[in-house]
């Protein structure tokens, strides 16, 4: 179904629309422009329609008692989005027919999914605080608790570790492993081979590049090719019921068939942190052939914002290969969209070349470059 | 020309309101500054106040070329000089009818029929501001002028709505010293000449954005 997203005067949002949103979407802009702003809006606004379909399901189940509402100020809050609403404050959601209107201060979302629409949604948000992880996870400060986004980054990458013990990560030339100590404790290494020959290293003593892309590495790839819709159907139902004190009618086992749509939704912001640009490549392939080329029980959607004018060039590039049918790693079209997030409103950077092809115009990252060096003939002349 | 009229009788009385009350009537009369230019190809520039909009194709300001019909039936082509025409409400930094109203440089249209409302936007400026700029400029020309019945009405009444920023640098890339930087021209090269942009922002109001030095008035 096509999804949908309005914001209104919302922080530094003055009006943004984004119409039949791509599986790919990429928001480029200046430090404060909006992009992440957006990314949580659409994450919060994802979660409660997955809280909808659950509610939906519920009742077609004929389990009594489900009511749910949403409060938007403890919702926002939590989101660390509070500050950024005001009277005028609107935002509208749409998944098909399916709309949830937050405006004056309140959010309405009282519709039913239709058996046939249910939609069993997982959200995941990668944040860009993820670089403290490593030594989260080796500390027991709970600094990350007074941040929504990086302790859902720390809780994704915790379940993350639990199934995958050992994971080759290419995009940088590292194998991350985890093994549990006799004093219970884990161990996270990186391995690889460098100058001085083979090595193994504690997970917080790795470059900033490794600890930051080694977390994005193990969150999709779990997501990607390792994630139990069931369990999650169970956990999602669990929750549920306990928020509406309402337990007794929780049942592990529920029929993940019921759910005709199934999608996991990933979030990341600044892929490319720390990232040497060769491996900012790599990684977006890593990301494209995880999230849209390997075959999956669900659909998968991915949301970057990013200042990188690598990883926006280099989608040229992986659209041209799929329109040249080559082997390597692709992307159609059709599934990607890119968009520039300025004075708070919204550039479609997707056009036409002079041959009718879809390309991304990626000159407004060049532009400094640019004007670097027109500047800098002034005085080499 | 009815657009000037309209610019005379109804845009100048809705710039001086808003400031009215503070800074009483305006005292001058007002001025629609502009030029119909009827050949078929012509390059055009930022130019002053008193000069003309039409350059010449070696001249360094040269911000864009309009393809102009056909060489047997060119248009009329009406350019006026829209931030020139908001500039004189400005007196001193004290007395500014026009304070806080966005300006792009020219409004273009056929001056005989409806074709064609182009709001051009040039810049010889710094490249990396253009857009900024340029979309800022449209958005509020054109909320200020959408605020107005008769010229919304005149708009709305137009076959084609373009809003076009040309920039110097859109087809002139200078290269870098050694071509230390020769990658970062590349996506350039990629993007046609002009290059249309969906801005719904501006969409919503039915004009098409368009950026680049080739403007083709068929």
């Amino acid at each position: 179904m096509e999804e949908y997203l309005k914001i209104i005067d919302f922080g530094p949002i003055s009006e943004i629309e984004l119409k039949n949103i791509s599986p790919l979407t990429v928001f480029i802009g200046k430090s404060g422009s909006g992009k992440s702003t957006i990314m949580k809006v659409l994450s919060l606004f994802r979660w409660m329609y997955k809280r909808v379909n659950l509610r939906s399901f519920i009742k077609h189940s004929k389990i009594k008692n489900t009511k749910i509402g949403f409060k938007t100020k403890p919702l926002l809050r939590t989101s660390g989005l509070l500050e950024y609403l005001t009277p005028t404050s609107q935002i509208i959601y749409r998944n098909g027919p399916y709309e949830i209107i937050m405006k004056n201060g309140a959010t309405s979302a009282k519709f039913v999914v239709a058996r046939e629409d249910l939609s069993l949604e997982k959200v995941v948000f990668i944040s860009d605080k993820r670089s403290i992880i490593p030594d989260l996870l080796g500390s027991s400060v709970d600094r990350h608790k007074d941040n929504y986004y990086l302790q859902d980054t720390l809780e994704n990458f915790r379940t993350a570790y639990k199934y995958i013990s050992e994971l080759s990560l290419d995009f940088l030339g590292v194998k991350f492993s985890v093994q549990k100590q006799k004093n219970g404790i884990n161990d996270f290494r990186i391995s690889g081979n460098g100058a001085n020959g083979d090595y193994s290293i504690k997970l917080s003593d790795a470059s900033s590049g490794i600890q930051t892309a080694t977390s994005v590495g193990l969150i999709v790839d779990y997501y990607a090719t390792r994630y139990n819709l069931e369990d999650s159907l169970n956990r999602a139902l669990f929750s549920y019921f306990a928020d509406n004190d309402n337990l007794k009618n929780f049942r592990a086992g529920m029929n993940v068939g019921e759910f005709p749509n199934r999608r996991v939704n990933i979030f990341i912001e600044e892929p490319e942190l720390s990232l040497y640009p060769d491996n900012q490549l790599e990684l977006v392939d890593f990301l494209v052939n995880r999230c849209f080329s390997n075959m999956h029980q669900y659909d998968m959607t991915l949301m970057l914002a990013t200042h990188s004018p690598y990883i926006v060039n280099y989608l040229n590039l992986l659209i041209a290969r799929y329109i040249g049918k080559d082997k390597e790693t692709s992307i159609n079209p059709d599934m990607v969209g890119v968009y520039l997030i300025e004075e708070g409103t919204l550039i479609d950077l997707k056009v036409k070349d002079d041959n009718g092809m879809p390309v991304i115009d990626a000159t407004r990252l060049s532009d400094p470059i640019s004007g670097i060096y027109d500047e800098y003939d002034k005085f080499s002349r | 020309m009815r657009l000037i009229k309209i610019l005379k009788d109804n845009v100048a009385p809705a710039v001086v309101k808003r400031k009215e009350g503070k800074l009483g009537a305006f005292p001058d009369d007002v001025v629609v500054d502009y030029e119909v230019i009827s050949q078929h190809i012509f390059d055009i520039h930022d130019c002053k106040s008193d000069g003309s909009i039409v350059c010449d194709r070696n001249s360094a300001d040269r911000a864009a070329t309009y393809i102009n019909g056909t060489s047997s039936a060119p248009y009329n082509l009406l350019f006026i000089k829209y931030d020139e025409f908001i500039n004189q409400f400005r007196k001193s930094p004290n007395e500014d009818w026009s304070k806080d109203l966005k300006r792009a440089d020219y409004i273009v249209c056929v001056s005989d029929n409806n074709d064609y409302f182009i709001i051009h936007e040039l810049s010889v400026g710094n490249i990396k501001s253009k857009g900024h700029d340029a979309k800022s400029q449209f958005i509020g020309t054109l909320n200020f002028l959408m605020k107005i019945p008769e010229i919304k009405e005149y708009i709305y009444g137009c076959t084609t709505k373009k809003c076009i920023v040309s920039a110097r640098g859109c087809d002139d890339i200078k290269p870098s010293p050694r071509g230390i930087a020769a990658g970062f021209s590349r996506p350039y090269k990629i993007i046609p000449n002009p290059c249309e942009y969906k801005i719904p922002s501006l969409n919503k109001l039915g004009f098409t954005v368009w950026q680049g030095n080739i403007i083709n008035i068929a």
